[in-house]
Formats: structure tokens, C-alpha cells, sequence
């Protein structure tokens, strides 16, 4: 009991330094480097990878609608953000759209720019979890009765369905049918700008915080009473029934919270990428972000934040130079536009066919573990030495 | 107080043609342990199965504490396959018989004494709750084929059991609102590690146990949900004589410990013979028998269906 105390807390400390770490990174990096690039979109990522997890690794339901859940939450967070004198330009097609309001403007207007932005992006992005978690409530009703994965192709189903209606041009008049949605609050209104440049770089910073706190909620319901039902359920759903755990409640619960941060998650990414469309929330997407708990370790918390910026930084940036013709080996490019993907397949399929544990398998970091396993390697390094010696001396 | 702590009435359960508990009718006394024995294949875990609610019945009922918490009758393709007995007795087509020579006022008191002997007579009522609510209600099981938490501490397989007699909601445990509550909890966990004898190994992967200590951390996780009745699996299974010596003087002290009425399967005659205050014995899903260790082991039809058999067994 006491070792965990020390050892939550020395991973809050942890965490802290990660964020001052980021912090002072983005004031003396430029803003349009990759590396934050990388550290903001694998941090959305690692949201939705651990939220799959939740559901995935930790409660052993297979569910595949991490994408139709994202879309949802992204575009609630437009749709409720985009300022009343914008509305005709982006809706356009639709005479400006049928909802004439925008959270984080109208919070502005009464609280000041400041307080209204941080309220207003932290209500909408709640927002955005609760519906995408009220969708998962209405499938999970008719599905998680049963046994079997018929959770899979149902959500499955839905993640293409809702991709279909969000694009439904009945639906312009909120959804914007298949144009884009912009000019809502996003992830650059955060940073404080004096006499037209910006005087501290807080983008990066704001999307990391935001994620931490969500991860931290996931890790502290995993770790409650609640979280140990679920893994109980994961193990041997028979025994956890006969044991008095209500499976198709706790099924629900952790299949709802898991859509609310993939909502979540989703409404940061809409912040990210500044527009939304439905397009990009393709099943390929799900099957990244499986991937990612995959290579992280199915029960792993921080081996999904850990593969997450493995995953992404990889795919976005370390293996960017597979793809330039300039290494050539007999007057023959062995290099050219493609070759990062198969390389990265290759890799991934070497990673999923023979560490099937992944990264972490079901345990998690902890940095005081971390510490004491690095004390205790460097003091076997001494005591080698000194062993050898005494030996020496007594032949 | 109740009459019963648990009656089953004409329960019989069939899967697909095969009848695999045949028209059961059995009660268990508060403070008793009761042992359920027969051969292989008798039916002897479905009878628990229907009990705690993981197969609903074909036909009959089960009460608990004279609440009927289990009750069904042949319904839908079952209508037409079902080969058990009193198919009607559980619908509302069910008549008493008339006796002969029986007065109207007569035929009338009697299904007036029926009505207030089951509330629920001469009704199609069915009654199929999930296996967590019938241990909500305090009964709580053990598995012939150990299912423990194989991912999970010895500790932490008894604290989860504890799930169900939470007070926090999902807010308050995760934001640890309910420290007192889970600190009270850990309390009792390690008490009962304590008094099942699996203290020492609390922080071990509960599958890395031996055989006989995964059966104690089995019973000690059913204890950890409160239970007034405890339904034991073969709780003997694949342990030595020595183990199971232990294991029958454990059992005895449980129930004087906790106060708590047992109903066990076993294949150990002498644990059974032992400690049993009554024994049922099934053949083929029927019951063959029933009465003190005495009388069954004195009569001739459990001999030549199973003492008889068991003792060829032992001396092979
Ligand atoms: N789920 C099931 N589906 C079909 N048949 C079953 C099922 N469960 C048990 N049976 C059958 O019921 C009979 C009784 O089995 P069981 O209750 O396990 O016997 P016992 O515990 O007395 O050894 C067996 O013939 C078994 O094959
Ligand atoms: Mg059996």
C-alpha cells in the first residue's frame, strides 16, 4: 500500500515534468516543426487508444466503432462551436444552417475571451463524449445482451453507417452534408498573443493537459472497484455473473465510457486538424488505433500512450525518408514514394505475429518500478566487477 | 425466519432430447449441509446451474427462503421435445385433480391451500433472473471446473467478489470518494485469507496456486459475497487424502463460523458421509434417494447405482 502511494506519485511527478518538458518545448521550437506535430496527434491518438483499451484490453469486449464514436464527438465540437457571423460562409450550402449559436463565443461574451475559451472548448468537448456515448448506449442495448462478437460487426456496421448519415444532405442544414466545417475554436486560439505574434505557445501544451486528465479519469476508474469488475468480466464472465457482477450493466458501462473519450477524443482531433469532414473517419482509422493498443500491450494503459507516439511518429515522420528517391544503389532507386508504407506494414506485422504481447503485455510503467529496476541493474554492474576481483584474489 | 432455506420443486431441465435433471424435488434446512452425490453425468452441476440461474429450468421451480425466485413451464420448440413430467403444473391450463366423491367447498380449499402454499399456482408466471442477482440475494457457488480470475491476485480475486456489495456509485469510486468503504473492504478480504488459509500467498497469481489451494480461494471468494447459502462443486476434486480431510473439517467450521447452510457435490465418500446432515443421491437426473449418511449407505438401489461402482473404482 505504501509502495503504491510512493509510486503514484512519483508517476504524477512524472507526468508534470512531461508537461513543463512539452511547455518549454513549444516556446523554443517552431510551431510549424514536426515534432510537435507528432506530439500533438499521437497525444489524440493515445486518448483514443487508451478508451478502445478500456473496452478492448481491459473488459474483453471487441468493438471496432473507435472511428463512428471519433466523428461523432468531432463533429458535435464543430457543429456547437462555430461563431453565429461565420455560420452563412461555412453552411453556405444551407443557407447558414439551421443552428444559430456557438458555445465557446457565446461563453466569451459574458466571461471574457480567456475564461469563455477554456469553459467553453472543456463543455463542448464533455459534449461531445456524452453523445457519442448516448450512440454507444442505443447499440449497446440490443448487442451487449448477447455473447460472442456480435459487438465487432455491429459497431462495425455503425462506424460506416454514421460516416453515410453525417454526409446526408438532409441533414446539411446541421451536419453541413459532405462540405467542410470550420472556423470553430481550435487548439491556436490557446496561445496568448501580444501586439500580433504570439507571446507564449500554449497549443500544444492545452491538447497534452486535456489528454492527460482524460487518461487519468480512464486509469482511476480502471483502478476502482468498477475497473476491477471489468477485468473480472475480461477473465471469466461465468464467475464474475455468479459472483454477483451484472454483466450486461458493467458491459454497458464500460462500453459508454469508452465512446465518451473516443468522443472526446474526437472533438480534440476536430481542434487539431482545425476543420472536419466525415471522410477521414474510415474503418481504417479503427484499425489504426487498434494497432496502436496492439503494439502497446491489450491491458496496458501507458503501453497505448507509449505506442501511440511510436505509432505516430513513425508513420508521420522517422520513416518519411523511405519515401525520397535520392539513396540509390547501382544507378537504382531501392527508395520511392510507397516504400514507407510496406516497410511500416512489414513492421507492424512483425511486431503483431511475434511480440503478440506487445510493448508493455498487461503491466504498466511505473516510474519508482523504473528506478528501482535501474538501481538495481547498476549495482549488479558493480558487484560483477568486485566478485571477479575476489575471485582473483583467492586463486 | 423461513421453513427453507431452499426448496426446488419438480425441476427438471432438458437440453435439446437429453433430460438431464429429471423432475427434482429437494429442501435444504437452515444450518444444514446437504450433499448432493451420484455418478457422473447424473445431472449434478446442472441442478446447480438451474439453481443459481445460469440455465432457466424446462419445467418447476426453485424457491429461496420461501420467495420463489426460479420458475418455469415448456415453452416454444421445448412445447413439443419436452419429455419430462407435470408439463402443466406450472401454467395456467394446471387443475387440480377432482378426487373422487370431493365436494365443490372441498376442490375449492384445496386449491385455496395450494395458492398459499406457492402464490404464483395455477399461473403461467415465468421467473428466470441472471446468475448475479440470485447471488444478490445471498446464495454463492463454487465451479466443479475451477473459474478463478486467472490475471488476477489471490487478494484481488477475493476484493472483486466484494463488487457486489458496493455502496459507491461509478463517480464516487473512481475519484475515490469511497475510500472508506474499499479500506473496510480490503479489511474483510484479508480477514477471510486469513480463516481460508491463503494469507501468505495473497499477492500470488491466483492460477500459480496449487490445486487444492485454487478450490479454498474459490470457496473464500463465494464467502467474500455475503452469502447464507454456499453451493459447493466438488470441492474436492483432485486433492489428496490428506487435503481432503482438511477440507472436510474446513467446511464444518465455515458453516459454524459463518452461520450458513451448505449444499455440496462431492464424489469423496468419506467427506460426504462425514459432514452431510442429509445426502440426495441423483442417477440420471432422477432422484434415487435421499435420507441421513446412514440410511444411504444402508440402501441397496444407491449401492448398485453408485456406492457399489465408486468402490470398484477405489480398488482398481
Ligand atoms: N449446456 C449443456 N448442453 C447440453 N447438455 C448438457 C449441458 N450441460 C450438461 N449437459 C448434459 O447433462 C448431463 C448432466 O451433466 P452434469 O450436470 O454436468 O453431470 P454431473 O455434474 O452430475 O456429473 C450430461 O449428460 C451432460 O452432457
Ligand atoms: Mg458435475
Amino acid at each position: 500500500m505504501i509502495q503504491q502511494k510512493k509510486s503514484s506519485k512519483a508517476n504524477l511527478i512524472f507526468i508534470l515534468g512531461l508537461l513543463v518538458l512539452i511547455f518549454v518545448l513549444e516556446q523554443v521550437i517552431p510551431s510549424s516543426s514536426m515534432l510537435l506535430t507528432v506530439i500533438k496527434k499521437s497525444a489524440i491518438y493515445a486518448l483514443a487508444a487508451v478508451s478502445m483499451n478500456l473496452l478492448n484490453g481491459f473488459t474483453g469486449l471487441f468493438s471496432l466503432g473507435q472511428a463512428g464514436f471519433m466523428l461523432i464527438g468531432a463533429y458535435v465540437y464543430g457543429i456547437l462551436n462555430i461563431p453565429v457571423a461565420d455560420r452563412a460562409a461555412v453552411y453556405q450550402y444551407f443557407d447558414g444552417g439551421v443552428i444559430q449559436f456557438s458555445i465557446v463565443d457565446g461563453l466569451q461574451g459574458v466571461l471574457g475571451s480567456a475564461v469563455g475559451l477554456i469553459l467553453g472548448v472543456l463543455l463542448s468537448l464533455i459534449i461531445a463524449g456524452l453523445v457519442a456515448g448516448v450512440f454507444a448506449y442505443l447499440i449497446g442495448l440490443p448487442v451487449l445482451r448477447f455473447r460472442g462478437d456480435y459487438l465487432a460487426v455491429a459497431t462495425l456496421g455503425f462506424a460506416e453507417i454514421i460516416r453515410a448519415f453525417f454526409q446526408w444532405d438532409v441533414l446539411g442544414p446541421v451536419t453541413n452534408g459532405s462540405n467542410l466545417l470550420r472556423k470553430f475554436a481550435n487548439l491556436d486560439d490557446f496561445n496568448i498573443v501580444s501586439g500580433g505574434r504570439v507571446a507564449v505557445h500554449l497549443s500544444t501544451t492545452v491538447l497534452v493537459l486535456i489528454v492527460v486528465a482524460c487518461i487519468l479519469v480512464i486509469t482511476l476508474i480502471i483502478n476502482s472497484t468498477y475497473g476491477r469488475a471489468f477485468k473480472a468480466i475480461r477473465d471469466d464472465e461465468v464467475a464474475a455473473e455468479a459472483m454477483g457482477i451484472n454483466l450486461a450493466r458493467h458491459k454497458m458501462l464500460s462500453f459508454v465510457i469508452s465512446a465518451f473519450f473516443a468522443g472526446v477524443a474526437g472533438g480534440l482531433l476536430a481542434m487539431y486538424q482545425t476543420t472536419v469532414q466525415a471522410m477521414p473517419f474510415k474503418t481504417a482509422m479503427t484499425y489504426e488505433i487498434l494497432l496502436i493498443v496492439v503494439i502497446g500491450g491489450i491491458g496496458s494503459v501507458t503501453g497505448s500512450c507509449i505506442s501511440a507516439f511510436i505509432f505516430v511518429g513513425a508513420s508521420e515522420w522517422w520513416l518519411r525518408f523511405l519515401d525520397m528517391e535520392k539513396y540509390n544503389i547501382g544507378g537504382l532507386n531501392i527508395l520511392r514514394p510507397g516504400f514507407r508504407k510496406v516497410v511500416f506494414s512489414v513492421a507492424i506485422m512483425i511486431i503483431v505475429l511475434f511480440f503478440r504481447k506487445g510493448i508493455m503485455g498487461e503491466s504498466e510503467l511505473n516510474i519508482a518500478g523504473l528506478g528501482r529496476w535501474l538501481k538495481r541493474v547498476f549495482t549488479k554492474k558493480k558487484a560483477a566487477p568486485a566478485a571477479a576481483e575476489e575471485g582473483k584474489n583467492h586463486g | 425466519m423461513a421453513e427453507h432455506v431452499l426448496r426446488l420443486e419438480n425441476v427438471t431441465m432438458q437440453f435439446g432430447g437429453v433430460v438431464a435433471v429429471n423432475n427434482l424435488s429437494m429442501e435444504i434446512n437452515e444450518g444444514e449441509i446437504v450433499a448432493l452425490i451420484g455418478p457422473n453425468g447424473a445431472g449434478k452441476t446442472t441442478a446447480f446451474n438451474v439453481i443459481t440461474g445460469v440455465y432457466a429450468p424446462t419445467n418447476g421451480q426453485v424457491a429461496f427462503r420461501d420467495e420463489t425466485i426460479v420458475r418455469n413451464h415448456p415453452q416454444g420448440k421445448m412445447k413439443k421435445l419436452y419429455r419430462g413430467e407435470n408439463a402443466e403444473m406450472y401454467t395456467a391450463e394446471y387443475k387440480l385433480e377432482r378426487l373422487e366423491g370431493e365436494s365443490d367447498d372441498a376442490y375449492a380449499a384445496r386449491q385455496d391451500a395450494e395458492k398459499a402454499r406457492d402464490p404464483f399456482a395455477f399461473t403461467s408466471r415465468v421467473f428466470e433472473p441472471t446468475p448475479d442477482k440470485i447471488t444478490d440475494l445471498g446464495m454463492a457457488r463454487t465451479f466443479q471446473n475451477i473459474r478463478l480470475w486467472k490475471s488476477q491476485t489471490v487478494f484481488d480475486n477475493v476484493l472483486i467478489a466484494k463488487h457486489l456489495r458496493r455502496t459507491s456509485n461509478l463517480f464516487s469510486a473512481a475519484f475515490r470518494g469511497n475510500k472508506k468503504e474499499e479500506n473496510r473492504q480490503r479489511e474483510e478480504v484479508l480477514e477471510l485469507l486469513k480463516i481460508v488459509g491463503l494469507e501468505d500467498v495473497k499477492d500470488e497469481l491466483s492460477t500459480s496456486l496449487p490445486y487444492g489451494k485454487q478450490r479454498r480461494l474459490e470457496i473464500a471468494r463465494a464467502l467474500a459475497t455475503n452469502p447464507s447459502l454456499l453451493l459447493l462443486d466438488e470441492p474436492a476434486a483432485g486433492m489428496n487424502p490428506q487435503e481432503t480431510d482438511e477440507l472436510t473439517a474446513f467446511i464444518g467450521e465455515i458453516r459454524d463460523q459463518f452461520k450458513i447452510t451448505i449444499l455440496l457435490i462431492e464424489h469423496h465418500m468419506n467427506l460426504v458421509m462425514d459432514i452431510s446432515d442429509r445426502i440426495y443421491v441423483l442417477d440420471f437426473g432422477k432422484l434415487i434417494a435421499t435420507g441421513t449418511p446412514q440410511e444411504i449407505q444402508a440402501n441397496q438401489k444407491v449401492i448398485d447405482a453408485y456406492l457399489g461402482v465408486e468402490e470398484e473404482h477405489a480398488e482398481n
